[in-house]
């Protein structure tokens, strides 16, 4: 009768498991879950990246018009990220990397379009299940009676699990005072961040002096919200490469006198303080397309026959002012 | 070879101090300790027990940074026979990126699967320092909690220690211990005082 070669099957493994533990490829945890004969933990991270795969996602955020330093700190942010996860595959200890962001510029400068390319990023990478872009305002987080708040930012919160919260114009909760409903908003959203931590992300994003005078006023929130990114306004070089861009994928062209047109168009603006303040950047350009794209679709109409070229080509008449 | 009795536990639970007081309980005046280095060679130091005392244990963590033996005879009848204690270093996931501890800790897990008396010590006062809720003790005791799921595998008699009864209140921490080891034996002692030394001696006694 052949008695099986080891009495105690788990010896041999269990041997295994101290000799891979010494060499640092467990951690002590899970060397003692295993020996106590519990199934090895999946042993592949949640987060797996490689440096290729980051590098293609990275080409998206590349592709944006400007916005040099937020390229940048995305980077810096996703390369520690990396980091963190080969240290923890040498068992050495590791920080959470906390992924609430602070998005400070004008209106059009690329905050919603940066948080939505970001959400699609991180889901890539693992950090987020979903990556889907939940964009809310102070109306939507804010009730109208006692308790209500609470409620509708809970629910908010919710939907954002596995995404990004953005919050728009988010100084507009501090604003009402002491006994405004937005306070509580901010408590929710705070204690939502801790009770679903690394599940969402939030984004606060806003006019950079109302933003930093928004953080200053609730002194637990600028640690929270440790990534601060200042997206600045476009200069007419980079407003007219996104004009051509967006036409460029609706198969319009410029004629060069249109560009011509509409660079001093940009520069008028651009130099005119009254307008500045107000200006909306990306999302100006995009109605002064639209509003070019009816003017020539308007002219063209007029014509009998319309030739393909016609039909593409925006000339410097449809970019004229108005009253002009 | 199976027999022998270990001491394990995280750092600075009082693991050496344990070993040489319950020796010197156990009537030894001069110790013979083999010391099983991580490279497998073992060395022999001889001393008196006070002496020993003096220079093994030490209040900061990591005093002991290898397998030490120690063998005490004992009479059974009418034969002489001995009980060999083993003291070893701290387990604990801390500076876990160096290589030599990690060696010292496997030799510490490899020694359980050889021992047939397991005394697993824990620091009662540590417990009773944070105001615990569940999950701040659950935190605490994760080695040790681990540790003995490890231990009740392996086949040897296992003892919870849980030593610093000294220390004011340190009582309190049996009831917090035997909620999260309900399945083991837990005995209080005072590794500096020898309380509780008569409970424990028995065990060790048995394996002659």
């Amino acid at each position: 009768m052949v008695k099986s070669s080891s009495r105690r099957p788990n010896q041999t493994s269990s041997k295994e498991i101290i000799t891979q533990f010494e060499h640092g490829h467990v951690a002590l945890s899970e060397a003692l879950r295993q020996l106590a004969g519990e199934s090895p933990r999946s042993t592949a991270p949640t987060l797996n990246l490689s440096r290729e795969h980051l590098l293609l996602l990275l080409k998206d955020l590349d592709e944006l018009v400007g916005l040099e330093e937020v390229k940048r700190t995305i980077k810096d942010v996703l390369a520690l990220v990396f980091i963190q996860q080969e240290r923890a595959r040498y068992q050495l200890k590791t920080e959470p990397v906390v992924l609430h962001m602070v998005f400070k510029g004008n209106p059009g400068t690329g905050k919603t379009t940066v948080a939505r390319l970001l959400a699609k990023i991180f889901q890539q990478c693992g950090l987020l299940t979903k990556g889907h872009l939940v964009e809310v305002e102070r109306a939507d987080l804010v009730g109208e009676y006692i308790g209500h708040t609470a409620q509708k930012t809970r629910e908010l919160i919710q939907k954002a699990l596995g995404g990004v919260l953005f919050i728009d114009e988010a100084y507009s909760l501090a604003r009402g005072g002491d006994k405004d409903f937005g306070r509580e908003a901010i408590d929710c959203l705070v204690k939502g961040m801790e009770d679903h931590r690394n599940q969402f992300i939030a984004i606060i994003a806003g006019y950079e002096n109302e933003m930093d005078w928004f953080l200053s006023t609730n002194p637990g929130l600028p640690s929270r919200f440790p990534i601060h990114l200042t997206f600045p306004n476009y200069d007419v070089r980079a407003l007219l490469e996104i004009a051509k861009r967006s036409l460029a994928q609706r198969q319009y062209r410029l004629t060069p006198d249109a560009e011509y047109t509409l660079r001093q168009r940009i520069r008028e603006v651009l130099r005119d303080p009254e307008e500045t303040r107000e200006f909306a950047n990306a999302r100006w350009m995009r109605n002064m397309m639209e509003a070019a794209i009816r003017r020539h679709a308007a002219r063209v109409f007029q014509q009998k026959i319309q030739s393909r070229q016609e039909l593409m080509t925006l000339s410097a008449r449809d970019f004229r002012r108005e009253d002009v | 070879m199976r027999g022998g009795c270990l001491v394990i536990g995280r750092p600075n639970v009082g693991k050496t101090m344990f070993c040489l007081q319950f020796a010197k309980f156990l009537g030894l005046r001069k110790t013979q300790w083999f010391v099983e280095r991580t490279d497998g060679q073992t060395e022999v130091v001889e001393s008196d027990i006070r002496d020993a005392i003096d220079v093994l244990s030490k209040p900061t963590p990591r005093t002991t940074r290898r397998l030490q033996t120690f063998a005490v005879p004992v009479t059974k009848g009418r034969r002489r026979r001995q009980v060999r204690v083993t003291d070893s270093s701290g387990i604990d996931e801390e500076y876990l990126d160096q290589f030599d501890l990690r060696r010292e800790i496997g030799q510490t897990l490899r020694a359980m699967q050889e021992a047939s008396l397991i005394l697993h010590i824990i620091d009662s006062a540590v417990l009773l320092s944070t105001e615990g809720t569940a999950s701040e003790q659950q935190t605490l005791l994760a080695i040790d909690l681990a540790l003995a799921k490890y231990g009740a595998k392996v086949g040897a008699t296992y003892l919870i220690l849980a030593n610093k009864q000294d220390v004011p209140g340190a009582s309190k921490a049996i009831s917090v211990l035997k909620k999260w080891f309900p399945r083991s034996t837990i005995l209080p002692v005072s590794a500096i005082t020898a309380d509780g030394f008569t409970e424990v001696k028995p065990y060790v006694w048995r394996m002659a």
